[in-house]
């Protein structure tokens, strides 16, 4: 009778070293068969409608820590790859990268001036989350959370999303890059009442 | 332009870059750190390239005797209440100020290029890193604003050494950067490779044991996130 335990508690072992396994291998090909590194097309200006237009082709699209390249079938092309993993080489940008690609900013810290990326070219951007809530690099600035606008930012040390459009009752609907379980869409969102998020502007907009 | 002002301007940049301690001549190390205090080889000889520099670090557990250094980032980041110890590591091109948030989810760090004063640092970067059980999820890479008297770009990154780490050593262009490991916490370690096309950095990473002995050798990739 001990046989068959031990080979029942040997099979239970070896399916949970496999799901282990599977799980820190976990790969897409998403960035290896659809992303480019073409150089991005400088622009002379940008508008808060035009950027809200390159957010909106991130929507229903997937999220990619530290990633930056997404297509616009309106769907994750790869679900559910592991939490704050860069390498898993799915679709989406993160949070911070979705920023810098719908802020059309510069690989370079010091330089404010309007980048064109293209929706699969694979960028992050210089700035995490917490970089942009204190308003590092020659294209952010901080304000103050009452005076934000559409395509403003509210960042926290964590995460940053941009308005969308602001609610009646002091909400605001977020465009986001939202995390691996939920991809990149608008919410609702409190983040202009809590201590945590300050408010993060583009410069040099046009309209 | 006054093309007379030149080699002066020439003279005076150099002489900022030597008192800062980033200047290398001819493959010597660095003379002093970030701080203006003297660079020394650590006191145990690393199984790891020459020359060796040794940080320095303070790992402070009551508040009330917190450094200059803590006792401004935890002024710059009130949101963040820090639990001891609250590290700060000096080193050749950067400082960093590190700790666990009270609440032991988060790891904060303060990223700084240069002191003003003794009283007074420049920070130049923030890291809010995710614990979950206690594991930092990623080491947050900061690259966008901290930068070398000569403009180079400094990448910060946390670096997770091994229990039995006493140093840990980040190879830099002319010399090797040597980290004590200090309050249980990852190191912020500062590294001159940066690739700003793909957002990344490279750290070449030694660990050592407090004889010197090599434990583990590794290059960490490192990409800017979240």
């Amino acid at each position: 009778m001990k046989a068959p335990r031990s080979f029942l508690i040997g099979v239970v072992v070896g399916l949970g070293l496999t799901a282990a396994s599977s799980a820190t291998a976990y790969h897409t090909r998403f960035v290896a068969d659809n992303c480019n590194y073409a150089a991005p097309t400088p622009t002379s200006y940008i508008t808060r409608n035009g950027s809200a237009t390159v957010a909106l082709r991130a929507r229903y699209e997937g999220y990619q820590w530290a990633g930056g390249c997404w297509n616009d079938n309106d769907r994750d092309d790869s679900p559910n790859d592991p939490h704050e993993d860069p390498a898993t080489g799915g679709e989406g940008g993160d949070c911070s990268g979705f920023t810098f690609k719908v802020w059309r900013e510069s690989l370079s810290s010091s330089d404010a001036s309007f980048q064109q990326w293209g929706m699969l070219r694979y960028v992050h951007g210089p700035y995490t989350s917490a970089a942009f809530k204190a308003g590092t690099g020659a294209p952010n600035t901080t304000v103050s959370k009452a005076a934000l606008i559409k395509m403003d930012a509210l960042a926290s040390d964590g995460h940053i999303g941009l308005i969308y459009a602001t609610n009646p009752d002091g909400t605001d609907q977020i465009i986001e890059a939202k995390g691996e379980s939920y991809g990149t869409n608008i919410w609702t969102r409190t983040y202009r009442g809590s201590s945590s998020y300050s408010g993060v502007r583009r410069t040099g907009w046009s309209s | 332009m006054d093309r007379r002002g030149a080699p002066w301007a020439a003279l005076v940049a150099l002489a900022v870059l030597a008192s800062a301690g980033c200047l290398s001549e001819s493959g010597q190390p660095p003379s002093h750190l970030v701080d203006g205090t003297r660079a020394r080889a650590p006191a145990v000889r690393l199984d790891t390239p020459n020359p060796q520099i040794i940080t320095s670090v303070e790992a402070t557990r009551a508040k009330t005797a917190l450094t200059p250094a803590a006792r401004e980032c935890l002024r710059a980041l009130p949101e963040h209440e820090a639990a001891a110890p609250v590290v700060v590591r000096t080193g050749v091109a950067g400082l960093s100020v590190t700790f666990r948030t009270v609440s032991g989810r988060a790891l904060v760090a303060c990223d700084g290029d240069h002191v003003i004063r003794a009283d007074a640092t420049s920070w130049c970067g923030r890291a809010y890193g995710r614990l979950e059980r206690g594991r930092l999820l990623d080491p947050r890479l900061d690259v966008a604003d901290c930068s070398t008297p000569a403009g180079e770009t400094i990448a910060f990154a946390w670096i997770v050494p091994s229990r039995a780490t006493a140093y840990l050593a980040v190879r830099q262009d002319d010399y090797t950067e040597v980290y004590p490991t200090a309050g249980g916490l990852p190191v912020r370690a500062t590294s001159a490779t940066v690739a700003p096309d793909r957002s990344g950095a490279t750290f070449e990473v030694s660990e050592h044991s407090a004889s010197g002995a090599t434990l583990r050798t590794s290059t960490i990739e490192v990409r800017v996130a979240g």
